[in-house]
C-alpha cells in the first residue's frame, strides 16, 4: 500500500498521518498539515495532513465512483465478510488503536482498549445486517390486480463529521453502517484526534474493501467540513458536535438537500429515590459523570436526588469523587486522564466560577490537579456542586467535564419536572427500587435514551439520539437503517385486461 | 447592559487575521453555541446564517454582532463575558477562525467589572 502512515514513535517522533482517499495514502492538494497534541503533556503525537476543499472533491468523486461501480454490484453477503474482516482487524489490535485514542485525547487506556472491542462489535452487528435489509409487499386495495412492493437502497454517498470524545467509536458509528446498507463513505475525523480513523482506514484496505469504498480526510470544520457538508455530491451527513455547527450544516445541506442526522449534546437528569442502595447509587452516579472526564454526551451531568436522601449521598459522592485517580492516561491503574484541550479546560474553569457565582456550594474539586507530574496537561479534579437549582447556568448548559451537579428532589412529579426542565434530551437515568415508578417516570422523560439502575449502555443494536436541541436522527439498531437507505415503491398491474382511460 | 462585553486584544489579533484572508469584508457574526464537544463557545459564522428574528442579540465584539438560539440566550443575557481567543488551539466546530491558528473562547468577566 502507498505511503501508509508512520507507527508512532516508530522513528522516534510524531507519526505521520495522510489523508486516505480512493485506496492510498496521499498528502492533501495544499500540502499543509496540522499537529495532533497529546493532552497529557502537550507533545505532538502526530503531524497530520490537512484536507481542504479541494480533497474533500476528490475524496466524493472516488467515493461516487466505488458507488457507482465495484460496491453496489457487490452481493449483501460479500459486503457482510468484509465488514467482518474489519471486526476482526479492529479487534486484533484493540489495545494499539486504544493506545493511540488515548495519545490523542486522553482517554484512560482501560476505556479507550474497550472502545476499541465494542468499534469491532459495532462492525460486527452491521456485518450481520447487511444481508437483512429489504423491502415490504403492501396488499393491494384491489388484491389480485395490482402488486405493489418496496426496494430498500443505499442513499449513495455520506459524509460523516466525529466529534474527538470517542474517535475510533464514533468512527465506526459514521462508518459501519454506511457501509453495511451499501453506501460509501467520506470520513472527516476531528482535528483534535485524527489517528485512529485513519488507522480504521489502513484496517479497510487490508481487508480488502474496494478503492474509494472508504475514504477518510482529516482537515478544519470551516473548510473541510464544511466542503463536505454543502457538497452536491453527498446524498447524507451524520454530524456529532455541537448545536450551531449542527444548524450550519443543516444550512448547507440544502445545496442538495441531502439529509442530516445530528447528535447534539445533553444535559442528561440522573434521579436517585431514597429507596436505593447507597453504595450502588453512588457508584452508578460517578459512572455517569465521570466517564471520559465527563466528556459524554449523554453523560449523567445532573444527579437529582431525593431530599430525604440528599445530605447522605452528597457525603459519600463527594467522599469518592475525591478518591479517583486522575492521573497519566496510559496507566491501566488510572480512572480519569486529562480534558482533550485548553479549550475544554477553560471551559471547566469558567463554568466553576460561574458556579460559584451563582451560589451553588463546591462541595470538593473546582482546580488543576496539585501533583507536579500533572501540570503541563489539561488536567482538571474531580468537581461537585452541591445545593444547585436547575435554574442555574451550570445545571442548564453542557460543560463538557468533570463537574456534578446535584440537585434536590422531593417526589416523582418534581423530579420529572426538573428532570425535563432542560433544552436537551439526549439521556436520563432512574434508580430506584420500585420498578413500577421506574417505568412510569421512563416514559415521561423527555430523552432518547433512558437508563433504569445503569448508565451508559449503548450498544451497537440500540438506537441512540436525541429529543429537543440534542438534535435529530438515530445511530445504531435497525432504526439507523432507515437514515442510510431510501425506500423505492414498485407497482406491477397483474389485469388481463387493458385499463384504458381514455377509450372513447 | 449587553452580556457580551467585547473583545479581548488576543482574540481582536485573531479576527484581524480571519479578516485579512477576506479582502470582500464578508460580514461576521458570532453565534454562541451550546452542547457536546464544541459547545458554550462562540462559533465565528458568516452574518447571513444568522436567524433574524429568533437568535437573540447579546451585544457585540470588534464590530462583530454577538448572537445565542433563544435557550440559550436566556442564561447568558443575565451573564457577562468577553470573547477571548487561545493561540495554536484546534476546535470541532465550523468556526471561521480555526485555519488561523487561534479558536475563539468566552471569558467571565471578574466580579468587579461585570
Amino acid at each position: 500500500m502507498a505511503g501508509a502512515a508512520t507507527p508512532l514513535g516508530a522513528e522516534g517522533g510524531p507519526a505521520r498521518y495522510q489523508l486516505f482517499i480512493n485506496g492510498k495514502f496521499v498528502d492533501s492538494r495544499s500540502g499543509k498539515t496540522f499537529e495532533s497534541i497529546n493532552p497529557h503533556d502537550r507533545s505532538v503525537v502526530a503531524v497530520v495532513a490537512e484536507g481542504d476543499k479541494a480533497d474533500i472533491d476528490a475524496a466524493v468523486a472516488a467515493a461516487r465512483a466505488a458507488y457507482d461501480g465495484p460496491w453496489s454490484s457487490m452481493p449483501p453477503g460479500e459486503r457482510a465478510k468484509l465488514l467482518l474482516k474489519m471486526a476482526d482487524l479492529i479487534e486484533a489490535r484493540a489495545m494499539d488503536l486504544g493506545r493511540l485514542d488515548t495519545l490523542d485525547m486522553g482517554a484512560p487506556l482501560l476505556l479507550s482498549s474497550g472502545m476499541a472491542q465494542l468499534a469491532a462489535e459495532t462492525f460486527r452487528y452491521w456485518a450481520g445486517m447487511a444481508t437483512k435489509i429489504h423491502g415490504l409487499t403492501m396488499p393491494a386495495m384491489r388484491p389480485g390486480e395490482y402488486l405493489g412492493y418496496t426496494l430498500r437502497e443505499p442513499v449513495g454517498v455520506v459524509g460523516g463529521i466525529t466529534p474527538w470524545n470517542g474517535p475510533l467509536i464514533m468512527a465506526a458509528w459514521k462508518t459501519a453502517p454506511a457501509l453495511a446498507c451499501g453506501n460509501t463513505v467520506v470520513l472527516k475525523p476531528a482535528e483534535h484526534t485524527p489517528m485512529t480513523a485513519l488507522e480504521l482506514a489502513r484496517i479497510a484496505a487490508e481487508a480488502g474493501l474496494p478503492e474509494g469504498v472508504l475514504n477518510v480526510v482529516p482537515g478544519f470544520g470551516p473548510t473541510a467540513g464544511a466542503a463536505l457538508a454543502q457538497h452536491p455530491g453527498v446524498d447524507k451527513i451524520a454530524f456529532t458536535g455541537e448545536y450551531v455547527t449542527g444548524r450550519l450544516i443543516v444550512q448547507m445541506s440544502t445545496s442538495n438537500l441531502k439529509t442530516v442526522t445530528l447528535e447534539l449534546g445533553g444535559k442528561s437528569p440522573h434521579i436517585i429515590f431514597d429507596d436505593v442502595d447507597l453504595e450502588t447509587a453512588v457508584a452508578n452516579a460517578l459512572f455517569g459523570i465521570y466517564m471520559n472526564t465527563g466528556q459524554i454526551c449523554s453523560a449523567g451531568t445532573r444527579i437529582l436526588v431525593q431530599e430525604s436522601l440528599y445530605d447522605r449521598f452528597v457525603a459519600r459522592f463527594v467522599e469518592r469523587s475525591q478518591q479517583i485517580k486522575v492521573g497519566d492516561p496510559t496507566d491501566f491503574a488510572t480512572r480519569m486522564g486529562p480534558l482533550v484541550s485548553e479549550e475544554q479546560l477553560r471551559k471547566v474553569e469558567r463554568y466553576v466560577e460561574i458556579g460559584k457565582k451563582e451560589g451553588a456550594r463546591l462541595a470538593c474539586g473546582g482546580g488543576r490537579p496539585k501533583d507536579p507530574a500533572l501540570a503541563r496537561g489539561f488536567y482538571h479534579e474531580p468537581t461537585v456542586f452541591t445545593e444547585v437549582d436547575n435554574k442555574m447556568q451550570i445545571a442548564q448548559e453542557e460543560i463538557f467535564g468533570p463537574v456534578a451537579s446535584l440537585i434536590r428532589f422531593r417526589d416523582e412529579d418534581d423530579a420529572v419536572r426538573i428532570g425535563n426542565d432542560v433544552i436537551y434530551g439526549l439521556a436520563a437515568g432512574i434508580q430506584t427500587k420500585d420498578l413500577k415508578r421506574a417505568h412510569r417516570i421512563a416514559k415521561r422523560l423527555q430523552a432518547g435514551t433512558v437508563w433504569i439502575n445503569t448508565w451508559h449502555m449503548i450498544e451497537p443494536n440500540s438506537p441512540f439520539g436525541g429529543y429537543k436541541l440534542s438534535g435529530y436522527g438515530r445511530e445504531n439498531g435497525v432504526a439507523m437503517v432507515e437514515h442510510l437507505t431510501r425506500l423505492k415503491q414498485v407497482w406491477v398491474d397483474l389485469n388481463d385486461f387493458t385499463m384504458d382511460f381514455f377509450a372513447m | 447592559m449587553a452580556a457580551c462585553a467585547g473583545l479581548t486584544p488576543r482574540a481582536r489579533r485573531l479576527l484581524d487575521r480571519v479578516r485579512a484572508a477576506d479582502p470582500a469584508g464578508e460580514a461576521l457574526a458570532f453565534v454562541v453555541s451550546g452542547g457536546c464537544c464544541g459547545g458554550t463557545n462562540p462559533v465565528l459564522c458568516r452574518r447571513t446564517t444568522v436567524l433574524d428574528g429568533f437568535d437573540v442579540p447579546l451585544g457585540e465584539a470588534g464590530g462583530v454582532p454577538v448572537f445565542a438560539h433563544p435557550d440559550h440566550a436566556r442564561y447568558l443575557a443575565r451573564d457577562r463575558f468577553v470573547i477571548d481567543a487561545l493561540d495554536d488551539a484546534r476546535s470541532d466546530t465550523f468556526s471561521l477562525e480555526i485555519p488561523y491558528g487561534g479558536r475563539f473562547v468566552l471569558r467571565e468577566l471578574p466580579a468587579e467589572d461585570a
